[in-house]
């Protein structure tokens, strides 16, 4: 009998650690995982901080088929080299009759060069110039009224020209 | 004499399988409390990875207008899932409510917006508000809200 209540003393034991067990380590994971997300998000609240730029300069042109408009843009921030598929310009163009309309393309989509290219070749890195442009097929230099130049990087900073 | 360490046995054995039953109860109860958890720290970690930025809004005319939206989390964004609010400033109304249209797209003509991408959402109403200013307000997914001015 001795045995038998030690037995079940034990059992018990063992089935009640085994609970506090499961709820520590639920506790731990939660805990956890909290941090991990609490962490992300503030990541990704401070890269639109971080990237940062300015439209330093916008030209129009005529060309053969239409207005070439050029945009340089300035990665001012600190965050790192801007990937051409994830950077973005908006043009906004208003017309002499007052008509106007919206346009929006990447980069990547678009012929560009990278002024004082110093660090890595090909690459707008923080503190070069990314120089985009933007043809205007069958448009008239001079039906232009004025151009809207906003420029989205790639992790949400905006500059406006 | 000879029966009481029966009965005694028998209630130890009693015991053992009522304590089995009620931690095998617990231990249930506790896995569903976990599942629980885990399905709301994953639609918590899905609202937190989840950022939208409005870009720039573009009044084309009264009665047309682009809104551009980047996403700049890290989860692919949904467009059709964000609401839009239009009218004058401090008044703005769901677009259904006022018969208007939205038609979102991205460059690469989805509706869905992956990381980095912008997005513009066109949105066309029937009349032209008695204003000169216009607001759109735009409702992510993830209940943040950001609204922008253009004037026609």
């Amino acid at each position: 009998m001795g045995f038998s209540t030690s037995l079940a003393s034990a059992l018990l034991m063992i089935t009640m650690l085994e609970i506090f067990i499961m709820f520590v380590g639920i506790s731990i994971d939660r805990v956890s995982e909290l941090s991990e997300r609490l962490y992300s998000a503030n990541l990704i609240d401070s890269r639109s901080l971080m990237d940062r730029c300015s439209v330093i300069n916008v030209s129009i042109s005529a060309i053969a088929s239409g207005v070439a408009i050029y945009v340089n843009v300035s990665n001012n921030g600190s965050m790192q080299w801007w990937d051409y598929r994830k950077v973005y310009l908006i043009l906004d163009i208003l017309f002499i009759n007052g008509s106007k309309i919206s346009y929006m393309a990447s980069a990547a989509s678009l012929p560009y060069i990278v002024f004082g290219d110093a660090i890595n070749p090909g690459i707008a890195d923080p503190g070069e110039i990314l120089g985009i442009e933007y043809s205007l097929q069958g448009a008239y230099i001079d039906n232009i009224s004025k151009v809207r130049v906003i420029f989205s990087t790639q992790y949400g900073g905006v500059c406006v020209g | 004499m000879a029966s009481t360490p029966i009965v005694e046995g028998i209630l130890i054995v009693a015991s053992i399988a009522i304590a089995s039953m009620l931690s095998g109860v617990v231990l249930s109860k506790v896995y569903s409390i976990e599942s629980i958890l885990s399905q709301v720290a994953s639609l918590e970690k899905a609202s937190a990875l989840t950022r939208i930025k409005f870009v720039y809004l573009s009044c084309v005319n009264s009665t047309s207008f682009v809104a551009y939206i980047k996403n700049s989390g890290i989860l692919p964004v949904n467009m059709s899932m964000i609401d839009v609010l239009i009218g004058a400033p401090g008044s703005e109304k769901p677009i259904w409510s006022l018969g208007g249209s939205v038609y979102p797209i991205s460059q690469s003509g989805s509706q869905i917006l992956l990381q980095g991408e912008v997005g513009a959402i066109n949105i066309t109403i029937q009349s032209s508000f008695n204003t000169s200013i216009v607001s759109v307000r735009l409702v992510y997914p993830n209940g943040v809200s950001e609204y922008s001015l253009c004037s026609p």
